[in-house]
């Protein structure tokens, strides 16, 4: 029920007709002129989206890696231990080296050759395996024995060859280059090189087949500049602040064909928080206060692309573009002020439920004068609360370089540039970062 | 003559729209006024609310409705939403209501004019001057306004009850202000 007094106001409010403006309808004009704004996801659902796509890439990638295993096993078990015991029981006991043996040895080398370079491998016609021993011959020598040499003599980064291995191989295709030849001449002796030990039979199988996709682990530390242009009571002000160690953590990464890969992380980070005309700055306005910094303590998770650039035996060069999701746990805020008081104002606690952490007496650099001409040093006072926002993201590009060591191991340093995309949306304000990370890589 | 201007804004014709405007543009102003802390915010509270107009025009009932009462609920509500959208960039101080004193009555309502008014309510905070606009001018109750707002019940009561106290300083500062004037 309104008081007479209320009733009145509500009367003269609705009378009132403020005079009309030829400005306002120049900027409804150029409102309704504008292109009409293409809905945009919100950032929420593009960020959960990206994390869905790295969480099923790393799954999915789990899940290869473990069938992928288990092919290796079987490959182990049944074809050529068998083939190689087959052989030997042969070579034991039929001297005449039988059609049989010829055609399992056949099989051997085939599965050896085409295990060597999968992708240029051209399956064999069954016919050879029996008749055509001329052209299985030619066949062997001039398509995959020399492809498999001129990816060893490259060099190639396909698959990690060590110089103990790869002497082993090669050993291994002058023994085929022998067989093949042999078969061309029935009467001669067939190749001395049969794999005896369990460590021969391994490099065959598995040191020699290219992966098209590799799973790596990371960790990394890094440091951040960040250029924070904002607004207060619309005055617009640039703030460039470092951080050292601002993020740290895992990250994992699944390469295919060592050029494209895709990469996700978790990482504890000290992101700068967007400096805004808050109630607290503006209370504190009163005791010549100035917000100094604003950080979130939060969790990332990048989520992105990856593209090989450069790759040599020592050093890769890549590129990498994805975004990083952020998740803010905990907001600092530090605040200056020159006050007498040794202790804030009584009210900043109730704000925000600010916790205060520290007070800090800056250095003479930064002291002032107070009206009464009497030195006063200012204060800082670091407070702690809950974050104004629990999640943003930021656009995330960067490039880098990895140093190899040794056949898994490389040490990377990237520099990047992330731009938070949730500050972009909003009128108060872009936050800019620059950033540097080293990290270690493991690659399996 | 409003089915007209409504048509030819239903095809997009910038004549019948800014006819449409400038026919309700003094009227939508004020309400906007009230909810902002100048004309310039107000103004931009104004085109959102009339970009929403033009937008949606086609599904007004022009038969039946009354398309003043329509132009001016999408006013309060993008006035509102717009207090939202600023809530979330100001962290926005609630008192508690029992530090409140009583207030007294607006005695000297009838003495001022209306700019007046409007000047004082723009001096309030966004959140007592949204909650003392919604209850004595829009005539909504505290549960509404809680609803609208997300906000306590309590917390409406409260924002009213200091938004009328604030009223009433601001009041009494324009007066002696304007006694001193005299006086001088």
């Amino acid at each position: 029920m309104l008081s007479k007094e209320e009733q009145q106001l509500r009367d003269k409010l609705q009378a009132y007709r403020p005079p009309f403006e030829a400005g306002d309808w120049a900027a409804m004009e150029q409102m309704l002129d504008a292109k009409p704004k293409r809905r945009i996801l919100g950032w929420w659902p593009l960020g959960i989206a990206a994390l869905l796509v790295g969480g099923t890439s790393v799954l999915g990638a789990t899940w290869a890696m473990n069938k992928h295993g288990q092919g290796e096993q079987l490959m182990q078990n049944n074809r050529p231990i068998s083939t190689r015991l087959h052989y030997e029981n042969n070579l034991q006991n039929d001297k005449s080296a039988s059609s049989a043996s010829e055609n399992d040895a056949i099989s051997a080398s085939n599965n050896i050759i085409s295990s060597n370079n999968s992708s240029a491998a051209v399956p064999l016609n069954p016919s050879f395996h029996s008749n055509n021993s001329t052209s299985l011959s030619k066949h062997l020598s001039t398509t995959n024995i020399s492809t498999a040499t001129n990816q060893y003599n490259r060099g190639s980064s396909a698959a990690p060859v060590t110089t103990k291995s790869a002497t082993a191989i090669q050993e291994i295709l002058q023994n085929l280059n022998a067989f093949s030849t042999s078969i061309d001449e029935p009467n001669a002796e067939l190749p001395t090189y049969i794999p005896t030990t369990a460590k021969e039979e391994n490099l065959l199988i598995t040191s020699v087949q290219p992966k098209p996709w590799h799973l790596s682990l990371g960790a990394d530390f890094g440091t951040l500049v960040n250029i924070n242009s904002y607004r207060v009571n619309d005055v617009k002000k640039l703030a460039i602040r470092n951080f050292l160690l601002s993020d740290a953590g895992l990250n994992v990464q699944l390469t295919f064909k060592n050029k494209v890969g895709l990469f996700s992380g978790l990482k504890y980070a000290k992101r700068p928080a967007q400096l805004r005309d808050s109630l607290l700055l503006n209370q504190l306005a009163g005791h010549k206060a100035k917000e100094k910094a604003g950080d979130y303590l939060a969790l990332n998770i990048p989520v992105g692309v990856c593209v090989a650039l450069y790759n040599d035996k020592v050093v890769s060069v890549y590129g990498k573009a994805g975004i990083n999701n952020i998740i803010n746990l905990v907001q600092e805020s530090h605040y200056q002020w020159v006050t007498e008081e040794s202790t804030p104002p009584a009210n900043i606690a109730k704000i925000g439920n600010a916790q205060l952490l520290a007070t800090t007496d800056n250095t003479a650099v930064d002291q002032v004068s107070s009206p009464g001409s009497r030195v006063i040093s200012p204060k800082t006072f670091h407070l702690r609360k809950a974050p104004d926002t629990r999640y943003n993201c930021e656009l995330f590009l960067s490039a880098g370089a990895s140093i190899h060591m040794g056949k898994r191991c490389s040490v990377n340093i990237e520099p990047s540039y992330m731009l938070n995309l949730s500050t972009v949306k909003k009128s108060n304000g872009t936050s800019h970062n620059f950033g540097l990370n080293t990290g270690i890589i493991y690659a399996f | 003559m409003d089915q007209d201007i409504i048509r030819g804004c239903v095809n997009g014709e910038r004549l019948a729209q800014k006819r449409l405007y400038e026919k309700y543009h003094s009227r939508m102003l004020a309400v906007c006024m009230r909810y902002s802390s100048c004309r310039d915010e107000a103004s931009t509270i104004l085109n959102e609310g009339f970009y929403k107009v033009f937008n949606n025009i086609a599904r007004f009932d022009f038969e039946n409705g009354n398309l003043e009462a329509w132009i001016y609920r999408i006013m309060v509500n993008t006035s509102i939403d717009h207090y939202r959208h600023e809530l979330k960039i100001r962290q926005t101080k609630e008192f508690d209501a029992n530090s409140m004193h009583k207030t007294d009555h607006f005695d000297i309502v009838a003495e001022l004019s209306a700019e007046d008014i409007i000047d004082l309510i723009q001096q309030l905070t966004p959140a007592y001057r949204t909650v003392f606009n919604m209850y004595v001018l829009e005539g909504m109750q505290h549960k509404e306004i809680a609803d609208a707002l997300k906000i306590s019940e309590g917390t409406s009561k409260s924002n009213l009850f200091k938004a009328k106290a604030k009223m009433q300083e601001l009041v009494k500062q324009k007066f002696a202000l304007n006694y001193k004037g005299y006086a001088e």
